[in-house]
């Protein structure tokens, strides 16, 4: 996943060179950008394997 | 029946130096996140760290903020940002910092009892999750500040030179280091999903059968 990530991380820079100036290619940098995001959140989730409290009382 | 009315600003656009600023910070940005990725490469293979998974999460963080102000920055290029292209930019960046801080907050918490070493080695004393908390609650501050001064700072038009040659030596650096952490991700992961919670190895040279 974390390999994934990267190479999605590189292709959405690569994207972003060859923008062009219209709505489709500010739509792909930014919905690339988005799902990215995402699944860095659900990667994040996956390795977090206790509770956020931790068992503190705060 | 109404009609349709399109409203123009009443103030001047900025122009001169300082209209340039949001540009200029923009650059600025991606390149320091860029350059926090790089430090956390040169401990994983200075000291020989093997960086743990959130480790790699932050780091993703980092450089999703960066091509957030690579946005910015790529726009530039053409001569022509927009408000538009400035909070789209900005937006992504500041979104990437916000769940970075929580990632990094996570993996500080979890080493914040009196007794527990931490993660890895400290850098100036303090660990690298902990200097990416500090760095990602910082960017949010900064972000802040360049946008409460954007009728100043926040430019229509950028000049040809330098500063698009500026610009695509920054992009060129976001993606050169991107490529690094693709390769050194790949060697640690292997042929699996997940990163263990505690590498010990660089996978991949197991899985061929090299090492």
């Amino acid at each position: 996943m974390d390999t994934l990530i990267f190479a999605g991380l590189l292709a959405l820079v690569i994207a972003l060179l060859r923008q062009d100036s219209g709505r489709k290619g500010r739509m792909i940098v930014l919905g690339s950008w988005w799902v990215l995001l995402i699944v860095t959140l659900f990667l994040l989730a996956h390795h977090v394997t206790s509770s956020l409290k931790l068992g503190l009382s705060y | 029946m109404t009609t349709a009315q399109t409203v123009s600003p009443a103030e001047p656009r900025p122009a001169g130096l300082p209209a340039q600023a949001q540009f200029w910070f923009a650059c600025f940005f991606a390149v320091g996140w860029t350059a926090v990725v790089c430090g956390g490469l040169s401990v994983q293979f200075g000291a020989w760290d093997y960086p743990c998974p959130l480790c790699m999460v932050q780091r993703m963080f980092m450089l999703l903020a960066a091509i957030g102000a690579g946005y910015v920055v790529r726009q530039g290029m053409r001569g022509t940002i927009t408000g538009r292209d400035y909070m789209t930019g900005w937006g992504m960046a500041l979104v990437a910092c916000v769940a970075g801080g929580f990632a990094s907050w996570r993996q500080t918490m979890l080493h914040i009892l009196p007794g527990d070493k931490g993660y890895g080695s400290p850098v100036l004393g303090l660990h690298l999750y902990v200097w990416a908390w500090v760095l990602f609650m910082a960017s949010v501050l900064a972000i802040g500040i360049v946008m409460a001064f954007a009728h100043l700072t926040a430019g229509p038009t950028v000049p040809a030179s330098p500063h698009r040659t500026a610009a695509m030596l920054v992009l060129a650096f976001v993606a050169l280091v991107i490529a690094v952490n693709l390769v050194a991700v790949f060697c640690l992961e292997g042929f699996h999903w997940f990163l263990p919670d505690d590498p010990r190895r660089y996978q991949l040279f197991y899985d061929l059968g090299i090492l």
